[in-house]
């Protein structure tokens, strides 16, 4: 007995002391917001094969169904920072994975921002990932699967059209890019399919989300972009800021005085003016920033080529010099006031 | 030795940290594992209407597509005690998520086992959640109704079910947060019933890279747990095995006998139609594994004195209460401090 004790003492004294670089958490855990119950009815109760090589056996598709809810994991820092709870939205065809480890294994975003003393919610949209998805008898339309080279082209990893090859030395990457191109196949692990028929549905989750723990600051990416102004727009008395990372496709113009009081952060990488695709997007977005602007909003504009960080792809989140970026964020956020 | 061994695993509750203290990890992050390419060939282009009303694209879906992976996150406590990493393997039509926050909003198994100090490894099952799924899959999705696991997973008996709220019955006693039921169906996901080879495989891969380790299965992944101990016997070092649906061949416990397994099965199983049988194969295979000179336990909750525990345990209420015992038939087995 005495001897337990005194190894429990000693258990106790020797625990090791916190390092540096731990990360402290007062909490961490998860919930999904949103959703609804949809009723599925009239339809034909098929008989289906459910193993290869198996008996055929009945199917009724009939019933209530819990569909288009949203996954949300948080962690809470215990060195609390940042005044709000920071909210990172994911792009297309992609989860909240997004910004956590890279590809390549290094520290994502989460990261970052848990360490900078944020208490960050990380979610799956609706239809992906952790939020599950509903059958054909409750979305119309099929869904996309992203081909394992339309990224390297699309998200200016590559050099455009063509620039793909099977055989990774043949491969056109662009000279200079920050992307982890050796690890392209476990950012292509990462993706998951996308529907084009859900985008209210989606929304809708954000706005259960937004209501449930804002005020906050909003980072999005590319398709969450066009989520996060939309959803902006409709309740800028609890989003405080947004970080717009690539936003593809941004809000509604005629409703982007209502973000005057917003103010956002707009950024994007290198290689973006020499890519028909990405210029497009980009006056988008900036038709969008000016209308905030015009309606006396701030509206702050980084091309990261232009402060001196260039070779960033579309996915500077999981870039080489990711942290470097999110320091750009960081410093913005803090000039706002939004973090100490 | 039966009695004691339960009086040690019954030990009131120590819990291995206050919930109010901080965790604090050495390090956490995420990766997927394992899955293949593969190439679709041969397929017609269609003309496919992405949006309802909108103009028709053209789809080919001829080409190249990362299919098959797994996605797993982990969490390094900084005070670790657990001598190995600790793998959390959910159930059918299910994420991860059965082991983080509970439907109720307390913290689940997950957080229990970090500060435990256990470097726990949480994946979603290949097809489901972060690890994504591909049209290459045989057959159909399967979607979970609304009513389904209320009677299927004892929370209420067969015939209990009522679309109305105030007229759905529980097993007395029921453990299960029943108020947070809808929060519970929000987790489900679609199943396949033509993947489990595909499943098994990520599951063996993440093994490869991260075991020798301590695997924890539920429900379906039992099955998987099993094949993943008889395919890497060395590595599975001990195997918790929540309500498997399926134990593990018995023409192989000769090649895995050296791995000690802990069974749980929470109340009201026992004459349940469905759960009496499943109870049964995981009895009758305890006794051959024993037999063969194996360490097995099999811990009926109910006859212990922990009642009310519907399938889903790791939700209820006394959630702590059941990862308390597993954490101290860890302990017993040396696997952690």
């Amino acid at each position: 007995m005495r001897r337990i004790l005194t190894a429990l003492l000693f258990g106790a004294l020797v625990a090791p002391a916190l390092a540096a670089d731990d990360i402290v958490l007062r909490g961490m855990g998860s919930f999904h917001v949103g959703g609804r119950i949809a009723e599925v009815k009239g339809k034909e109760v098929r008989m289906i094969v459910r193993q290869p090589g198996g008996p055929l056996t009945k199917l009724d598709p009939n019933g209530k169904y819990m569909v288009e809810q949203m996954y949300v994991q948080y962690f809470l820092p215990k060195n609390k920072k940042g005044k709000l709870p920071l909210l990172m939205w994911l792009g297309g065809g992609l989860t909240g994975v997004t910004y956590e480890s890279t590809p390549d294994g290094r520290e994502g975003w989460v990261n970052f921002f848990i360490r900078n003393g944020w208490d960050v919610y990380n979610s799956d949209a609706v239809e992906r990932g952790r939020s599950g998805f509903a059958s054909p008898d409750v979305w119309p339309g099929e869904p996309t699967f992203l081909p394992f080279a339309d990224p390297f082209e699309r998200f200016r990893i590559g050099q455009g059209e063509g620039s793909w090859s099977d055989d990774p030395a043949q491969r056109k990457v662009i000279p200079g890019s920050q992307f982890p191109v050796e690890a392209y196949d476990n950012y292509m692990r990462q993706t998951v399919p996308r529907w084009l028929s859900t985008d209210q549905a989606i929304i809708d989750a954000y706005f259960a989300l937004v209501d449930k723990v804002c005020p906050c600051v909003l980072l999005v990416h590319s398709q969450g972009g066009a989520f996060g102004f939309k959803v902006a727009e409709l309740r800028p008395d609890k989003v405080k800021a947004i970080v717009a990372v690539e936003s593809a496709t941004a809000g509604i113009v005629a409703n982007a005085p209502k973000l005057k009081n917003t103010p956002v952060l707009m950024i994007f990488g290198d290689n973006v003016d020499q890519h028909p695709r990405w210029a497009g997007f980009k006056k988008i977005d900036t038709e969008y920033a000016n209308a905030i602007k015009a309606a006396g909003g701030a509206v702050d504009w980084v091309n990261l080529p232009e402060i001196g960080i260039k070779g960033n792809s579309h996915m500077m989140m999981q870039d080489k010099n990711n942290d470097q970026i999110a320091e750009v964020i960081q410093k913005w956020l803090v000039t706002k006031g939004l973090a100490d | 030795m039966r009695t004691i061994l339960f009086s040690m695993l019954l030990a009131a509750a120590a819990t291995p940290a206050l919930a109010a203290e901080p965790i604090a990890l050495r390090d956490m992050g995420s990766f997927h594992i394992g899955g293949r390419i593969v190439e679709i060939t041969g397929k017609p282009v269609r003309e496919v209407v992405f949006t309802p009303g909108g103009v028709p694209a053209k789809v080919d879906p001829n080409g190249k597509y990362q299919v098959e992976q797994m996605y797993v996150q982990y969490f390094l406590p900084q005070n670790k005690r657990g001598k190995i990493p600790l793998l959390l393997w959910h159930g059918g039509g299910l994420t991860g998520v059965t082991y983080e926050t509970k439907p109720d909003g307390k913290p689940g198994w997950l957080n229990y086992f970090i500060r435990a100090g256990w470097d726990t490894y949480i994946s979603d099952a290949m097809e489901r959640g972060r690890s994504g799924w591909s049209s290459t899959f045989k057959g159909e999705a399967m979607e979970l109704p609304f009513n389904d696991p209320w009677e299927r997973f004892r929370i209420g008996p067969i015939g209990s079910w009522n679309d109305d709220e105030a007229k759905r019955a529980t097993f007395p006693g029921s453990q299960f947060p029943i108020e947070a039921y809808p929060q519970f169906m929000k987790q489900g996901v679609p199943r396949w019933v033509t993947t489990d080879n595909e499943i098994v495989k990520a599951y063996i891969d993440l093994i490869d890279k991260v075991c020798p380790c301590v695997v924890l299965v539920h429900s379906q992944s039992g099955t998987f747990g099993y094949k993943a101990l008889e395919a890497r016997p060395d590595k599975v070092k001990a195997l918790v095995a929540v309500e498997p649906t399926l134990a593990g061949a018995k023409d192989k416990i000769a090649s895995v006998k050296g791995t000690p397994i802990l069974t749980i099965i929470g109340d009201n199983a026992k004459d349940h139609p469905r759960w009496k049988n499943i109870r049964n194969n995981a009895v009758v295979y305890s006794e051959a594994f024993k037999a063969a000179g194996g360490d097995f336990t099999l811990i009926d909750l109910p006859d212990t004195g922990i009642k009310g525990n519907t399938h889903m345990m790791m939700m209820d209420k006394n959630s702590d209460q059941i990862a308390g015992l597993i954490q101290r038939w860890l302990v017993s087995k040396g696997l952690s401090e």
